[in-house]
């Protein structure tokens, strides 16, 4: 089951609805949905309520409204202490199999002193089958079948936050992204099920060989250490990403203040920070790239010598015309075999015995007759390799050169954005010098982060070494007793099973990282077209780059730009995931200029035709030119009404 | 001479070698892109450099080979299958891919003692280290 229609979304005593339908009639050619609403008057909870009647999560949950409970405050207010309130929202979904209705229901209590309290969701699906409505058995299942909680995000969006994760966007989001489509979590589990299988078997040996229980306290020692690692290395991240985004906050503040040589310098400070992050990764590029070269021509540099014998030997063997050999030996030896020459005459006896002679003698001229060819492809190939190594000292200097290029160009761009920070620093006026402070204290936490990132990565990295080289020590000492060697072998298959899912699992991620690039990359140029960049690559270790000018214009995209690379991204995402059902996106034009609007709104046209799509948008965004770019594809216009008296919101249709 | 026909030739390495290929994977980026071939290959590279030859005991050839004639590129087998005709002293040896992997496999074989300790002691710089190495053997036998 991959596509879905929502018909129906009924929300009862949901936030600030007390009881509301919204019904959405299918039209031919027309998709879009549009669903406005000034800030507040609840169009992100008609988003959130989509998601928690889906996966149990309201995805988009302002700050506010964390606090509050889910149900209707008003009505919750109106029931007397130990009485129960019913808060529901439930989706009708037109499927390739069938309707089916969604219904997640909680009731919250009220005590004697008129506090709630909230009980355990519950969740159901009715399928409509002939002409009845009957329960399906798991309601979580089905679901999953409509659309995979995983891969929620990549339907349900949040523009703000969209262009908020890209304008900060780093390798493990793109990571975890391909990872969730490429649906490959089972792999996944197998492979952490087989480790701890793993770890059970090897338990199993535990207490009985003093030897071996040396390694297996070992093994579990540094299996407790990566773990503990890996959870401080998420919190590291997570710490990194926030003094990214406070930072990224302050720049705004800067370049927002209304001074030209501010804005001129704050500029150049995020130019230069863009460059230098992409001067980073074309270092480590031209490494790899000179070991590569390095790799390649090692083998004809180091068996040099033998290289030349052979090609000597051969040539040698060719002026003596005993290569290629005149007669083929199987030839010679069949008459030799059958004791007669192709002349007539007799090898037998007296007689024939010279000719016989002279017949061995030239089999043994022709022995290398079966390898001639071979000799002749072998020679060729070894001279070419022997002329493969001949430009390396040029070819290593120019590699050196080229680093040492980039190194210093690196270190000038260090060098530049030490002196703007400086300047900027220098600024007399009160305001820029405490953002420039604050921004100060960020920077120190990033760096601190990503040198604490360094050391725990290259400490994981260690500790999964030294497993590995204990297990192997493990491996071997349980190996001597002849009652482990089973135990042994089951541990050696789990290991060889891992190594193949893992193989699997590489390939399936690289394929849809190829895809997705280049989906990303098709959208992004429609989105932008009036700029230009050179090219979108996601790169193997999972980062975008977008290069504009020789450097990744990733992170000095303007606040539009980022969001088109946001929905580019995303649609790419959907595009390979095959599945078919609503896209439901809060504030799609948050911060996009008029003049990338037309382009969104094309987007929405072109790229979104195939699905119902389901846009909640302020009044602002809403605009007239917006509204004409997409007219032809609107089925129904809503507009959300709040009651500020009593709390409520109210969706009508517009006209 | 009737030669052995032997249909898609593997070649094989120690456990201890498997290991230590799968370990310089796991730990270098730079080796991300390695196929088994090219790690044989450069284990060979090291084994002949340094002159170490290390015959396999026949439970390495137990098993399925690390890697497969096919996966090998040409001219790594014109460099393997000279290294043993320098070896043999004899031309022959070029139809027999047995022997030419079996000498290979006693090279790969002494020299994974050598790849684990140039990596593992420089593994920040040992990229730079290669090349300097390189240069040094090149200019040595270019003479």
């Amino acid at each position: 089951m991959k596509s879905a229609f929502i018909k129906e979304i009924e929300l009862i005593n949901y936030r600030q609805f007390v009881r509301q339908i919204i019904k959405f009639k299918s039209e031919k050619g027309k998709n879009i949905f549009i669903i406005e609403g000034k800030n507040g008057f609840g169009k992100s909870n008609i988003f959130n309520a989509i998601t928690w009647c889906l996966f149990g999560i309201e995805q988009h949950l302002k700050p506010d409204d964390r606090s509050l409970p889910i149900c209707n405050t008003g009505q919750f207010k109106k029931i007397a202490p130990g009485k129960n309130l019913d808060t529901a929202v439930k989706i009708i979904l037109e499927t390739d199999e069938g309707t089916k209705e969604i219904e997640r229901r909680v009731t919250t209590h009220k005590n004697q002193d008129g506090y709630h309290f909230q009980e355990k969701g519950e969740l159901k699906v009715t399928e409509l089958i002939g002409k009845n409505w009957k329960i399906a058995p798991y309601p979580e299942f089905i679901i999953s079948r409509i659309l995979p909680k995983d891969m929620g995000h990549f339907f349900f969006i949040d523009g703000e936050k969209l262009r908020q994760l890209f304008e900060n966007i780093n390798p493990d989001v793109i990571k975890k992204s391909i990872f969730d489509l490429s649906q490959i979590t089972l792999l996944h589990k197998a492979i952490e099920h087989l480790d701890s299988f793993k770890a059970s078997l090897r338990r199993n040996v535990k207490g009985k060989e003093p030897s071996v229980d040396m390694f297996e306290e070992k093994l579990e020692g540094l299996e407790k250490e990566i773990k503990d690692d890996k959870t401080y290395l998420e919190k590291l991240k997570s710490d990194r990403d926030d003094a990214y985004i406070n930072k990224k906050k302050i720049d705004e503040q800067i370049q927002g203040v209304d001074d030209k040589s501010i804005k001129l310098l704050e500029e150049k400070r995020r130019n230069l920070e863009a460059e230098i992050s992409y001067n980073e990764n074309t270092l480590k590029d031209k490494q790899q790239e000179y070991f590569d070269y390095l790799v390649k021509l090692a083998p004809f540099i180091v068996t040099r010598k033998p290289i030349e014998e052979t090609v000597g030997i051969i040539s040698k063997m060719e002026s003596a015309h005993k290569l290629p050999p005149k007669i083929q030996a199987t030839f010679l030896e069949e008459l030799l075999s059958h004791n007669k020459c192709i002349c007539g005459r007799e090898l037998k006896g007296k007689d024939g015995a010279p000719a016989r002679k002279e017949l061995e003698r030239l089999l043994g001229d022709a022995k290398y007759s079966d390898i001639a060819n071979d000799t002749v492809t072998l020679r060729y190939l070894l001279k070419a390799s022997l002329k493969e190594p001949e430009k390396f000292n040029e070819k290593c200097k120019e590699f050196e050169t080229a680093l040492k290029t980039s190194e210093d160009n690196l270190s000038e761009k260090q060098k530049l954005l030490k002196e703007v920070d400086t300047k900027i620093g220098n600024i007399p006026v009160a305001k820029i010098s405490q953002l420039h402070e604050e921004r100060q204290k960020y920077i120190n936490a990033l760096q601190e982060c990503n040198g604490k990132i360094g050391r725990v990565e290259e400490t994981i990295r260690d500790n999964e070494r030294r497993y590995r080289e204990v297990e192997i020590l493990w491996k071997r000492e349980s190996g001597k007793k002849k009652e482990y060697k089973i135990i042994g072998e089951k541990v050696e298959i789990c290991d060889k099973s891992i190594e193949q899912l893992n193989i699997i699992k590489e390939k399936i991620m690289s394929e849809i990282r190829a895809e997705i690039e280049l989906k990303t990359k098709e959208y992004f140029t429609k989105l932008i077209s009036a700029k230009s960049f050179e090219s979108l690559k996601i790169r193997d270790d999972y980062e975008l780059v977008v290069e504009k000018d020789g450097f990744n214009a990733v992170t000095s995209l303007s606040a539009a730009e980022t969001l088109c690379l946001g929905y580019s991204f995303m649609s790419g995402l959907r595009q390979t995931s095959g599945f078919v059902v609503p896209i439901v996106i809060d504030t799609p034009l948050a911060k996009i200029d008029q003049e990338y609007r037309v382009n969104v709104a094309d987007w929405f046209k072109k790229v979104l035709n195939d699905v119902q799509v389901i846009l909640f948008v302020t009044d602002a965004e809403y605009t007239k030119e917006f509204q004409g770019e997409i007219k032809s594809c609107v089925a129904e216009h809503f507009l959300i009404k709040y009651d500020e008296g009593k709390g409520i919101s109210e969706v009508i249709t517009n006209g | 001479m009737a030669k052995e026909i032997i249909k898609d030739p593997q070649i094989f390495i120690t456990k201890e070698a498997r290991e230590l290929f799968d370990n310089i994977k796991r730990s270098f980026t730079e080796f991300r892109q390695f196929d088994n071939k090219d790690f044989f290959m450069l284990a060979v590279m090291f084994g002949y450099e340094n002159g170490v030859k290390k015959p396999l005991k026949p439970a390495d050839t137990e098993k399925s080979g690390f890697a497969r004639e096919r996966y090998l590129l040409d001219t790594d087998n014109a460099v393997l299958k000279a290294i043993a005709i320098s070896e043999k002293k004899d031309l022959e040896v070029i139809g027999d891919i047995k022997t030419i992997y079996a000498i290979a496999e006693e090279y790969a074989n002494g020299g994974i003692k050598f790849l684990k300790e140039f990596v593992f002691d420089n593994p920040a710089s040992f990229v730079k280290k290669y090349a300097v190495m390189l240069e040094e053997i090149y200019d040595r036998k270019a003479k």
